[in-house]
């Protein structure tokens, strides 16, 4: 899959829907990481994820897609038990 | 587990019905979360590759003027039906206030013009209460007759606030009695969620920059005007029916 960074300066795209095989959470500059002790598996993040970036999984807890996290940071803010932190994107 | 009012998987259907590759929206973005809702709750309908397999209008842009949402909705409610029941929701997220925001930009008149066009369902919902907004959309599939569904949608670029607070701005507003979550069934007005202290408006509109160049006493207008207007719509309402819970 392409990358933001090897686009054209400006990230023009010259033809009609060329924005489709980048992956959509390249641009972000914060990432949500979980902390499972104080997770209660309520997944209230999945609820609010505007993207449907975060996946339940087996286990119970919900874990974000790298490929499509946007790192808008509502999952951190609605977390009633704090679990969830914003980290810088390296 | 079960001592927790709110457990998402219990609660909801595990199907994901937003394909999150064509979700082409900004970060934080109210409206993508409103649509992934009421695809939730529909269960079926995916949007696909950048394309909505359910009919999709925008607002007539030609129409200028305070009038413009009167004008574009009996537009809306006249589709060709052939005897089928239409479910028309609106996402409004408020793009064409743009910089002329005044004391009045917060009214909507979109419900109580779809209530006189006699639709027999009209809702108001907030991507703020998801629940609330799910049960709506249900209901008014549903319900006999044609529905229409108002969702206030935070746009976090338009309204200028961070991203993090979209699902809260969403909240506020019906907080603060600016948009007031109601349902009319035939004519009969029920409001959902009836705050006893509702929270003032500054809460609100202070949040968002869009609102910085509003003065305190427009924002007393506000205040004013919204009491005033939520008071007539309880005065029309039976209050106490159908209280969805609160999240």
């Amino acid at each position: 899959m392409a990358t933001w960074d090897q686009n054209k300066v400006g990230c023009i795209l010259l033809e009609k829907k060329l924005a489709q095989p980048f992956k959509k959470g390249d641009k972000r500059t914060h990432k949500p990481s979980l902390n499972t002790e104080q997770c209660t598996k309520c997944a209230l993040c999945y609820l609010y994820c505007p993207d449907g970036a975060i996946r339940l999984r087996d286990d119970g807890f919900c874990e974000a897609d790298t490929d499509y996290c946007k790192g808008c940071g509502i999952c951190a803010r609605e977390c009633w038990f704090g679990a969830i932190t914003m980290m810088e994107e390296r | 587990m079960d001592r927790y009012a709110v457990f998402v998987p219990k609660l909801l259907p595990r199907k994901e019905c937003f394909v999150p590759d064509a979700s082409i929206s900004c970060k934080g973005c109210g409206e993508a979360l409103a649509i992934r809702l009421v695809y939730k709750a529909l269960g079926s309908a995916p949007m696909h590759k950048g394309t909505w397999k359910i009919p999709f209008k925008q607002p007539v842009p030609e129409l200028k003027g305070a009038d413009k949402d009167e004008a574009a909705m009996p537009a809306l409610l006249r589709l060709p039906k052939e005897d089928k029941q239409v479910l028309s929701i609106c996402f409004d997220n408020e793009a064409r206030t743009g910089k002329n925001i005044s004391t009045e930009f917060w009214r909507k008149r979109m419900p109580a013009v779809a209530v006189a066009e006699g639709v027999s369902y009209v809702a108001t919902a907030s991507p703020g209460y998801p629940f609330d907004l799910i049960a709506k959309v249900k209901k008014a599939c549903s319900a006999p007759g044609d529905a229409y569904l108002h969702i206030l949608c935070p746009c976090p670029v338009g309204w200028a606030f961070d991203p993090s607070l979209s699902v809260q701005v969403g909240k506020l507003a019906v907080d603060s009695n600016l948009f007031p979550l109601y349902e009319v069934i035939h004519g009969t007005c029920f409001i959902n969620i009836a705050l006893a202290k509702p929270r003032p408006v500054t809460d609100y509109l202070r949040l968002q920059k869009r609102c910085q160049h509003l003065s305190d006493t427009d924002l007393a207008e506000i205040q004013k005007q919204s009491a005033l207007e939520y008071s007539r719509l309880s005065a029309s309402s039976k209050q106490g029916e159908k209280a969805h819970e609160r999240h």
